[in-house]
């Protein structure tokens, strides 16, 4: 079973994104900012998927996007960005960071996990 | 109609005065010099002005730094027009005062949706899951259900089988009985012509009897050489008696034996076993009615199962569907803090103007200017996260698409 790690300041992001991809048969980590992500992926934690929000306390997405690439083993592990931001500026300022895409707010279940299938082949 | 502040006014009354003051001195120094010479005049003249001059530099030192706000002579007009102003700025003042209270007042109501909207999404998913929990649990229950009633379906099968063999047994059971009953009936015959066999037994030991008499008679005659040949006569006199009781014994067995057959094989006995042989039928019948029904109860129950797991299936998508509606209210908690920042930016602009008016400080320009600067932020904000309907259409404020991989 795959992990996805899930990063949102918002409980109610944490809860019903996390049911939807347990349903879908991921197993999920979840982290209420940027820091805390970061602490969790130091401490080992290996997804195969992170989704993050962009505002956040602590630690914004793009910050985590960045410091989560200098880690090791990281590089290569998609990053998608799921915020209510839509603008071109800061896609390029995330896609700069590292981040493998961008999903406005709210996302339908359906294309949420078509673009997972797209990042995770065989998921 | 335009009013200015009463600082204005004072100057212009003082330059007037000063106008005054020089137009009498130099028709004044026209005025002497038919009497003196013209250095005279110009010295007097010269005092005079800056007489006036010392004048003019006291009005303005005292009119910048008098005690009130009303030195000059005024019109009553004009001192009610001040008045009016001064009111005016306190009133701008408070006015000012008052929006940053309205501000502030709907802040907590705003704080409160947040927590609430926050609340009430939790709650929905919390329901939302058990909605689910049940739901699984009841496709669960109704596949265990399942496999059981197969199980039992089998066993049903199974002694259905047995009972139906046991039926074809009991069926098959009066030619069994008839067949058997000839068999007894031969046999009953074979013992019955044993009676004639046993007939001449009992003759042959009567006879014997009478012979081993007749021979102790003789032995008795020939006295002392017949004492052996009586011991003899004795000993077959015993064998006849014995042979007498075995015939005895034989012949009630045969009578036994008959009566037990005919007993056994009475019209009551057959009675009997055709009664039974019609409740096994029955009974086959009823256990076939019975599995005919549990055929039916087990399609039912199939039917349902298949219905209940599409129901569940559906259920799932829209319990997926109402949980990714829940994103909506992090979208609604962005717009109000938004708005919340925008508040707080707005207070402070506010805060500033209400100094400003309290120090009766015209220069408000750079607040209009940051007015309009947190409008235009505002906006450019909102406009950052246009609301993306993904349902109807993939893209986002500005054409961009709502998902999009790098």
């Amino acid at each position: 079973m795959k992990t996805i790690f899930l990063v949102d300041d918002s409980t109610t992001i944490l809860m019903s994104l996390g049911d939807i991809l347990t349903k879908a048969g991921f197993s999920i980590e979840k982290a209420s900012d940027g820091e805390a992500a970061l602490t969790k992926l130091k401490g080992g934690l290996k997804p195969a998927l992170i989704i993050t929000d962009l505002n956040m306390p602590k630690m914004n997405g793009i910050e985590l996007i960045r410091s989560a690439r200098a880690l090791p083993g990281m590089r290569f592990t998609p990053i998608l960005m799921l915020t209510t931001e839509s603008q071109q500026a800061m896609r390029d300022e995330g896609k700069k960071a590292g981040a493998t895409g961008w999903l406005v707010k709210p996302v339908a279940p359906d294309q949420l996990l078509g673009v997972i299938k797209q990042v995770l082949p065989g998921s | 109609m335009l009013h200015l502040h009463p600082r204005y006014h004072r100057h212009s009354l003082a330059y007037l005065r000063l106008l005054g003051m020089l137009v009498p001195l130099v028709f004044g120094m026209a005025w002497l010099l038919p009497f003196t010479s013209l250095f005279n005049a110009l010295m007097l003249s010269g005092l005079v002005m800056v007489a006036g001059l010392l004048i003019i530099a006291g009005y303005w030192l005292w009119g910048r730094y008098r005690p009130t706000d009303v030195w000059f002579e005024c019109s009553q007009t004009q001192i009610q027009f001040w008045q009016q102003l001064e009111v005016g700025w306190q009133r701008q003042a408070e006015l000012m005062d008052s929006y940053q209270q309205v501000i502030s007042q709907y802040q907590a109501p705003l704080d409160a949706v947040i927590q609430d909207t926050d609340k009430a999404a939790v709650e929905i998913i919390e329901r939302t899951r058990e909605l689910d929990r049940q739901a699984q649990a009841l496709v669960e229950y109704l596949t265990s259900a399942d496999f059981n009633a197969l199980d039992l379906q089998d066993e049903i099968v199974k002694n259905t089988q047995n009972i139906a063999e046991i039926v074809d047994f009991i069926k098959d059971l009066p030619d069994h009985l008839a067949r058997d009953r000839e068999t007894v009936v031969r046999v009953t015959q074979e013992i019955a012509s044993l009676k004639d066999t046993v007939d001449s037994i009992r003759e042959i030991s009567d006879r014997t009897q009478l012979l081993a008499l007749n021979a102790a008679i003789e032995a008795a005659h020939a006295r002392e050489a017949g004492a052996g040949f009586g011991v003899v006569a004795e000993e077959v006199k015993q064998l006849a008696r014995q042979s007498e009781q075995a015939t005895t014994a034989i012949q009630q067995r045969i009578i036994d034996a008959q009566q037990i057959v005919a007993t056994g094989f009475s019209n009551e006995y057959d009675e009997e076993a055709r009664h039974q042989l019609r409740d096994a039928v029955q009974v086959t019948a009823f256990i076939n009615q019975l599995r005919d029904n549990y055929e039916d109860m087990r399609q039912f129950y199939k039917t349902l199962l298949m219905v209940s797991t599409e129901r569940n299936r559906t259920l799932a998508t829209e319990i997926v569907g109402l949980l990714s509606n829940i994103q909506y209210q992090d979208i609604v908690r962005q717009r109000i803090e938004r708005l919340q920042l925008f508040n707080s930016k707005l207070t402070a602009v506010v805060d500033r103007l209400r100094t400003k008016y309290l120090q009766h400080d015209p220069e408000i320009g750079q607040e209009i200017n940051d007015l309009y600067q947190l409008i235009e932020e505002f906006l450019a904000n909102e406009e950052r996260h246009m609301l993306v309907n993904t349902a109807s259409d993939d893209s986002a404020g500005g054409g961009l698409p709502a998902i999009e991989l790098f």
